[in-house]
C-alpha cells in the first residue's frame, strides 16, 4: 500500500514540472526551429518552407555582422568593467568596517529596478542642455557631450547603465564567494607575515575564482540579452551605432514582422553564444584557473 | 571574523577604503535621488541654466507631478491628459500585480513540488541530474528567440494580449532560479523529521505542507521575491505579447514619450511608482536577496 502510494506521489511531484515546460517551452522551440527554415510574413499566406535560406541571407546581411560584432565589443567591455569594479568593492567590503550593511544594501539597490524606469531616469541625467552628467563634466572644464546622439557616446552610455544596474551583481555574488572561503587560511597567513596584497593573490582570487568564473558566465548570458536600455535609451541609434544583435533581432522579427528570418538569426546568436562558452571554459581548464 | 586579516589597521588604508564606498554610494544612489527630485519640480526648475539639486534651496517643490500621476490637472493648465502609465483605471498596475502573483505563485508551487521530489526520491529512468539540467536550462534561451514562437502559438490559441499568456512564459522563465533555490533550501531540512511524521501515520503531502514547507519559507520567500521582480520589471516579452488590454506598466511606460514631450517631472513620478515594489524589497527583504545571490552563484 504504502509503496504504491509513495511511487504515486514521486510522480506526481516531477511529472507536472516536466510536462508544462514540455508544453511550454519545448513545443515553441521546436517550433521555432521550423520557423528559421521559412518565410513567414503576414499577408503572404502562411509560413514557406525555404530550407536554409534565411541562412545564406543571414551570411550577406551587413547589419548583421555589424549587430553581433558590437554586440561582442559592448559584452566585453562591460564585463571587464564590472569584474574590476565588482572584485575591487567586493574586497573592500571584505574588511570589518563600520556601516558595511548599510553599504551593502544600498548597493543592491539598482539591481532591483526595472530597466524601463531605470533607462528613463538615466535619459533625464544624459540630457545634454539640463543633465547633470555633463553639468558634472562642467566641473572639470570639460565640453558638453551629446551622450545619447553620438555614435561612440551612446554605446559609453548605455555601458554606464548597465554597470550602474549590474555591478551590484558582481559585488554581492563575489562578495559572498569570498565569505564562504575558510577563515583559517587567512589567518594562517597572517601569522607566516603575508601582506594583505598577496593574501589577496595568492588566497582569495585563485580560490574564489572557480565562482568567479560562474558569476562571469552569468553575466555573460544576460548581458547579450541587453534589451530594454536600447529601446528606450538610443533606439538603436544614432544610425545603427547601438543596435546590438538582439535589438536587431527584435526590429527584423517584430517591426518588419520577419519572423522566420529573425528567428534564424536568433538560432545563430544562440550557437554563438554557446560555441564561445565552449571555448571560454575549455581554454580556462587548460591553464588550470578551473577543475 | 576573528581573523586580523579582516581587521583595517592603518588609518590611510582606512580612509582609502571610505573612499571607495562611498564614490560607488554616490553613484548607486545618485540617480535615485535625482528621480526623487525631479518628480517635485516643474518647468523652472528644470529649464534653467544649471540642473537644480537641492529642494527648497535650488528649486521650490511642487505636487504637480504626483497630482498629474493620479490624473488631476494643476490650477491654470490646459485641459489634461491623464497620464497613461497606469492606464485607464489603473489597468496596467492591475495587469502587473495580477501578472507577478499569478506568475509567481504557479513558479514556486511547481518549483516546490519539483525541489520536493529531487530532494527525497531517486528517479531511475530520467535521473535526477538530468531532471536539473533540464530545467536549468530553460535559462539558456534568450528571450527574444522565445518570443517569436510565443506570439505565434499564443495568436493561434487565443491568448495573444491577454494575462494568461504573460503568466505561463514568466513561469517558464523562472522556473529554473526558482526550482534551484527551493531545491537548496530542501537539501537542508532533515528527512529524520518526515520520516517521523511518516512512521505516525501522516500522509507525504501532509509532511510536505506541515513539515518541510514551514521549514523551508525563508528559501520559498527568496524564491518567491526573485520571480516575483522578475516579472514586475519583465519588458521585451511583455512588448511583443500585449498591444492593449494586457499591457503592463513597463510597457505602458515606454508608451510615454511617443504621446507627449519630455515633461521630465511626469517621467520621474512614472518611474518611482514602478520602483515602488522593489525599493520596499530592498527596505525590508534585502537579507533574502543577498541571500539567494549567494546560493545561485556560490554552491554549484
Amino acid at each position: 500500500m504504502i509503496g504504491l502510494a509513495e511511487k504515486r506521489m514521486k510522480y506526481a511531484l516531477i511529472v507536472p514540472v516536466v510536462v508544462f515546460i514540455l508544453v511550454v517551452a519545448i513545443f515553441p522551440l521546436l517550433f521555432s526551429l521550423y520557423m528559421m527554415l521559412s518565410i513567414w510574413q503576414p499577408g503572404t499566406g502562411g509560413i514557406q518552407f525555404v530550407g536554409f535560406a534565411n541562412f545564406k541571407a543571414i551570411g550577406q546581411d551587413a547589419r548583421f555582422w555589424h549587430a553581433l560584432w558590437l554586440s561582442f565589443v559592448y559584452v566585453a567591455i562591460l564585463l571587464t568593467l564590472e569584474l574590476c569594479l565588482g572584485t575591487l568593492i567586493a574586497t573592500v567590503l571584505q574588511k570589518e568596517i563600520g556601516g558595511k550593511n548599510f553599504f551593502r544594501v544600498s548597493y543592491m539597490l539598482p539591481m532591483l529596478l526595472s530597466p524601463v524606469a531605470v533607462s528613463y531616469i538615466w535619459k533625464m541625467i544624459f540630457d545634454y542642455n539640463r543633465g547633470p552628467a555633463n553639468h558634472f563634466l562642467s566641473f572639470f572644464g570639460i565640453q558638453p557631450v551629446e551622450w545619447l546622439s553620438g555614435e561612440i557616446s551612446a554605446i559609453i552610455s548605455l555601458v554606464i547603465v548597465d554597470v550602474w544596474q549590474w555591478t551590484p551583481f558582481m559585488i554581492l555574488t563575489i562578495l559572498a564567494a569570498f565569505e564562504a572561503l575558510p577563515e583559517e587560511l587567512f589567518e594562517a597567513a597572517v601569522v607566516d607575515g603575508a601582506s594583505p596584497v598577496k593574501i589577496f593573490q595568492k588566497i582569495t582570487l585563485p580560490l574564489a575564482l572557480p565562482v568567479i568564473v560562474t558569476i562571469v558566465l552569468l553575466r555573460t548570458i544576460d548581458a547579450f540579452k541587453v534589451f530594454d536600455t536600447i529601446y528606450i535609451l538610443t533606439g538603436g541609434g544614432p544610425g545603427t551605432a547601438t543596435e546590438l544583435l538582439n535589438f536587431y533581432i527584435y526590429l527584423r522579427g517584430f517591426r518588419a514582422f520577419d519572423l522566420g528570418y529573425g528567428t534564424a538569426m536568433s538560432w545563430v546568436q544562440l550557437i554563438v553564444i554557446i560555441a564561445m562558452f565552449m571555448f571560454f571554459i575549455r581554454s580556462l581548464k587548460r591553464i588550470g584557473a578551473l577543475r | 571574523m576573528a581573523s586580523p586579516y579582516f581587521k583595517v589597521q592603518t588609518m590611510p588604508r582606512k580612509i582609502g577604503i571610505y573612499i571607495v564606498l562611498i564614490l560607488w554610494f554616490i553613484f548607486a544612489i545618485f540617480p535615485i535621488y535625482w528621480a526623487i527630485t525631479m518628480s517635485f519640480k516643474d518647468a523652472p526648475a528644470v529649464y534653467g541654466k544649471k540642473p537644480t539639486y537641492l529642494p527648497f534651496v535650488d528649486f521650490k517643490p511642487t505636487k504637480k507631478a504626483w497630482m498629474h500621476l493620479v490624473g488631476k490637472a494643476v490650477g491654470g493648465e490646459a485641459e489634461f491628459i491623464q497620464m497613461p502609465v497606469l492606464g485607464e483605471k489603473l489597468r496596467y498596475l492591475r495587469n502587473s500585480i495580477v501578472v507577478a502573483l499569478g506568475s509567481s505563485v504557479l513558479t514556486v508551487a511547481f518549483g516546490i513540488m519539483a525541489g520536493y521530489g529531487l530532494t527525497r526520491y531517486e528517479y531511475k529512468r530520467w535521473k535526477n541530474d538530468d531532471i536539473s539540467f533540464f530545467i536549468l536550462s530553460q535559462r539558456m534561451f534568450p528571450p527574444v528567440a522565445l518570443a517569436m514562437p510565443f506570439f505565434l502559438l499564443f495568436t493561434w490559441v487565443r491568448l495573444i494580449d491577454r494575462l494568461p499568456s504573460l503568466i505561463i512564459v514568466y513561469a517558464i522563465m523562472n522556473m529554473p532560479i526558482v526550482t534551484w533555490i527551493v531545491k537548496e533550501f530542501f537539501t537542508d531540512v532533515p528527512k529524520e523529521l518526515e520520516e517521523a511524521a511518516l512512521v505516525d501515520g501522516c500522509t507525504r503531502w501532509k509532511a510536505l505542507y506541515r513539515i518541510v514547507i514551514p521549514m523551508a519559507v525563508p528559501g520559498i520567500a527568496v524564491a518567491f521575491l526573485f520571480s516575483f521582480i522578475f516579472c514586475w520589471n519583465e519588458f521585451l516579452i511583455a512588448l511583443t505579447l500585449t498591444f492593449k488590454t494586457a499591457k503592463t506598466l513597463p510597457v505602458g511606460m515606454a508608451g510615454l514619450t511617443t504621446l507627449r514631450g519630455p515633461l521630465y517631472w511626469d517621467i520621474a513620478a512614472n518611474s518611482l511608482v514602478i520602483m515602488v515594489p522593489p525599493l520596499i524589497v530592498t527596505v525590508f527583504a534585502n537579507k533574502y536577496i543577498i541571500r539567494g545571490l549567494a546560493l545561485g552563484a556560490v554552491k554549484q
